[in-house]
């Protein structure tokens, strides 16, 4: 396949959009002394996602790793210094050629999937991969495979749906800079380190601060593209700082830090639905065996922050006061998901991999609700086959895709953040469409999501 | 005159502002006075240093690298630099080297001490504006970048992509659009094999660790020489070489160049395509196609961009166009106020590297092998915020050297607007920041001049006007 345009025009397409018409209004938050307008108390009803980029490319053969079977035999042959021995792995199921298991560095997540709160999609790619990391991410956080256009497919959403008065409705989380997925057309969320890189450092003499703060706020009257690009930028960073005024984050350390900020921001009452936190660290070129299983741990560790609010059964403490369990009308409407730029080759290359192709996703949900409650309700377990890989004496070199990831998008967005019980449907991205064996009218992976 | 070069005409008050606000750190009051009204060619010439590498007055970079053996305490290499941008006569090749830092991006976590990214920090300098085939070739044997790519462990047997993927994608041709294939990077990265870093932090070639077999690159053959054959262990050059040949990569790079120095273009199909500042700054840094192995004149375009009218004169309907930096705006804060990035005080001794942080740069740690943002990429509103809250942390760390006693020296009166311009190293105000000045002023929360004069440093220094230049 030939792909024309380049990461760099996907990112220049973004920011062509004139500043103006990028407005995500955060307005003051309730309860603060200079606040005035509040966020919809409907906004409590909305479906909530927190999608977790595990950047560099997760090896996703170490994730979920081929336990007996023919496709174990062909990883024992190629896996010469990054094999996980079988007698490790938290048993998932049998799959075609073998069984497979969960790196046994994931307790957490192995967890949820005792619970049946947890599926594995399996061989997750998009049609003409490419193996550099920032063409793949971008491709990724677009749901552009031919990429003709620079927004995201969470800002896509965001556009469709609207962001109302007040609300952070999308976030970023410890990236640096905003992520592509929250770029839309027409609007776009915000990006931010912690709760704790909101706050100037000018306080302290009142009645002068106030008046600097407010002209800078003012600078969004720049006129020129990029002045007021960083205007509109000026008053955001104003708004965020009050909007933000007390709010509290645990930082243990790790995903744990961007996963507990998330989780204040969902229960903030600011509108958040949508989350992305990147992670860095998973390109295992060398030394894989022990980053790996450290940078794993760390995921697993934050997931549990996330969910639990403990960490190695020890409370993680907010000041003094322990992290208890994410409160359950959010827990019960929140969907955490992982993906990666891209998995790694099947063999190893001395100490580590290289970049490859396909890779399984994960994604937790809540308790199943109520049978006959009309809910929607995520079918845990493994979905679709387990990618070829060749035989003991003709290895493949590569995963290839046996699932589109675009359908897993396209049934996040018309079934889980669509549900009835939310207020914000979403009738899917028309770029996700696609058609072939197992995914429904509007492309969406069949039977992911159900109804109970 | 070559086409698209700025005539022969006196440099204005704004020219000042953005050539050396873009290329050295920005300007001060003093650097307006003097170059407003010199031939605008000259101006450009003068920020050159008379040869390269320059011997410049400052801390010896040699002891800076012992001393920051076997320690992961970057800290005072990051402050060093600062101060080293802040305080040489040459600031356009600390900017240069700088933009090869991003470009050549590697982090002090990578290797096993500090010492090996200041070592990598030398010769980026060494090679700033000197020739780029010389650069890449020391760079792809640098000890920090062969920690930081996986080279030491790519050896026959065990090849590893890692960095012969990035010498391409990064570094030379870059994807935009892609013109190799995956399988040039494969053969690329055996040609690469063999290389290890010694005790002094260099890389050496290891003939046993070398995969001896012929590499097929962009269709030409590197390497299969016998064992230990000495042009082995320049396999490596052979491969950059070759990616100079590629017509994308003298583009590529110029593009980069483009971004960091002037604005980031429209047109970004380097093949078809191609920005006209790309493409003039691209033909003046590769030698002619008659000369394959000529000089990658690195002075060479760097005058042809800061010359060229696109560069001067691009604002023009649609104001100021490039994002500066970070670094440079904390550079350019010690630059006017005088105060050091170096300083031991221990109230404010953090604060440079804090407001960085917060800004997202950090010298010697960049997010990843792409190097830091370029253009609006910068501006999420915390960085933003972080940009306003430089000149609050900046303000403290001038008091805290005891300079304020200077203040009233220094520091022009609140009120008056024009002396403020100047003293920010800027042209002009357009008259939206000039309305928000005169709004602080009328109505400025204090009475307290001193108060009044350190609001006008941080509302200036966040302006619009004084970020994007």
């Amino acid at each position: 396949m030939t792909r024309t345009i380049s990461r760099r025009q996907v990112l220049r397409g973004a920011a062509t959009v004139a500043g103006a018409q990028l407005l995500s209004p955060i307005v003051f938050r309730a309860g603060t002394a200079w606040g005035d307008a509040q966020v919809d108390p409907a906004t409590a009803n909305r479906m909530r996602l927190v999608i977790i980029d595990l950047i560099g490319g997760n090896d996703g053969l170490n994730t979920v790793v081929p336990m007996s079977g023919a496709i174990r035999d062909v990883y024992e042959k190629v896996r010469v210094t990054t094999e996980l021995p079988a007698d490790t792995l938290l048993p998932l199921g049998a799959v075609d050629g073998g069984t497979v298991g969960l790196n046994p560095n994931l307790p957490t997540m192995y967890g949820f999937w005792q619970q049946n709160r947890m599926a594995v999609v399996q061989g997750c790619d998009y049609p003409g991969h490419d193996y550099s990391h920032f063409v793949s991410d971008d491709i990724w956080q677009t749901g552009f495979v031919n990429q003709t256009t620079g927004s995201g497919w969470l800002g896509r959403h965001l556009d469709r749906v609207g962001i109302g008065e007040g609300e952070l409705r999308g976030v970023g989380i410890g990236l640096d800079r905003l992520p592509l997925a929250l770029r839309g057309t027409q609007v776009r969320g915000e990006e931010i380190n912690s709760v704790y890189e909101t706050q100037f450092t000018d306080g302290g003499e009142f009645g002068v601060t106030q008046r600097r703060h407010a002209e800078f706020a003012a600078f969004s009257a720049a006129p020129y593209p990029v002045d007021a690009y960083y205007g509109d930028m000026c008053r955001r960073a104003r708004d965020l700082a009050i909007a933000t005024t007390g709010l509290t984050a645990a930082q243990p350390g790790g995903v744990a830090n961007q996963m507990l900020t998330a989780r204040t921001l969902l229960t903030a009452n600011l509108g958040t639905e949508v989350v992305f936190v990147g992670t860095g660290g998973y390109d295992t070129h060398d030394n894989q065996l022990v980053n790996h299983a450290n940078l794993l741990r760390d995921l697993d560790r934050g997931i549990e922050a996330f969910f639990h609010g403990t960490r190695d059964g020890v409370p993680i403490l907010n000041g003094s006061t322990p992290v208890g369990p994410l409160p359950q009308a959010i827990a019960e409407k929140t969907l955490v998901m992982t993906f990666s730029e891209f998995g790694r080759r099947i063999g190893d290359n001395g100490t580590g991999t290289d970049h490859g192709a396909a890779a399984p996703m994960f994604l937790i949900g809540p308790p199943a609700p109520p049978a006959g409650s009309g809910r929607v309700v995520l079918t845990p377990g493994l979905h679709r086959d387990h990618p070829a890989m060749g035989s003991v004496l003709a290895p493949a070199d590569n995963l290839e895709m046996t699932t589109d990831m675009r359908s897993i998008y396209q049934s996040v967005l018309t079934n889980w953040i669509s549900d009835a019980s939310g207020p914000s449907p979403d009738e899917g991205d028309d770029e996700f469409r696609i058609s072939g064996p197992g995914y429904g009218s509007d492309g969406s992976l069949t039977g992911l999501f159900g109804v109970a | 005159m070559g086409e698209g070069r700025a005539l022969a005409t006196p440099a204005t008050r704004e020219d000042v502002a953005r050539l050396f606000g873009r290329a050295a750190f920005g300007a001060t009051k003093n650097d307006l006075d003097v170059w407003t009204g010199k031939d605008y060619a000259l101006v450009v010439d003068a920020l050159f240093p008379p040869a390269t590498p320059v011997p410049l007055p400052l801390t010896d970079e040699n002891a800076r690298i012992t001393g920051e053996s076997e320690t992961f305490n970057v800290t005072p290499s990051q402050k060093w630099w600062l101060e080293r941008m802040r305080s040489t006569p040459w600031p356009l090749l600390e900017r240069m080297t700088l933009f090869w830092h991003s470009h050549f991006a590697t982090a002090y976590t990578g290797a096993p001490d500090v010492g090996h990214v200041m070592k990598q920090n030398n010769t980026l300098r060494t090679h700033a504006l000197g020739d780029f085939r010389k650069m890449l070739h020391a760079l792809t044997v640098d000890g920090a970048m062969i920690f930081w790519l996986s080279g030491f462990q790519n050896r026959r047997g065990a090849i590893n992509e890692n960095h012969a993927r990035e010498l391409f994608e990064l570094f030379t041709m870059g994807t935009m659009p892609q013109t190799y294939t995956e399988n040039d990077i494969r053969q690329a990265a055996k040609a690469l094999s063999g290389w290890v870093v010694n005790a002094n932090r260099v890389g050496v070639f290891d003939t046993n660790r070398h995969d001896r077999s012929v590499k097929t690159v962009f269709g030409a053959d590197v390497g299969g020489y016998p064992a230990a054959d000495p042009r082995e262990a320049t396999e490596y050059q052979e491969i950059c070489n070759l990616a100079l040949l590629q017509h994308t990569t003298a583009r590529y790079v110029a593009y980069k160049m483009v971004c960091s120095f002037a604005y980031v273009p429209d047109t970004t199909d380097l093949v078809n395509d191609p920005d006209p500042l790309v493409d003039a700054v691209a033909n003046a840094l590769r030698p002619s196609w008659t000369d394959p192995g000529g000089v990658w004149d690195i002075t060479k375009a760097m005058k042809t961009l800061l010359n060229h009218n696109a560069f001067r004169y691009s604002q023009r309907g649609t104001g100021n166009v490039l994002v500066r930096s970070p670094i440079e705006l904390i550079v350019h804060l010690g630059r006017i106020l005088g105060a050091s990035l170096n300083n031991n005080n221990a109230q404010t001794h953090w604060m440079p590297l804090f407001g960085l942080q917060r800004m997202g740069q950090t010298p010697f740690r960049p997010p990843n092998v792409a190097g830091w943002p370029m253009g609006t990429d910068w501006l999420t509103a915390p960085a933003v915020q972080g940009r306003y809250n430089i000149g609050d942390l900046m303000a403290k760390v001038w008091a805290s050297q005891g300079l304020t006693t200077a203040a009233a020296t220094i520091l022009p009166a609140s009120g008056d607007v024009p002396a403020w311009i100047s003293f920010m190293g800027l042209g002009k105000l357009t008259p939206e920041t000039q309305q928000r000045i005169n709004a602080y002023l009328a109505n400025p929360g204090t009475g307290d001049e001193p108060t009044k004069q350190r609001s006008m440093l941080i509302l200036l220094a966040a302006s619009p006007d004084w970020q994007v230049m």
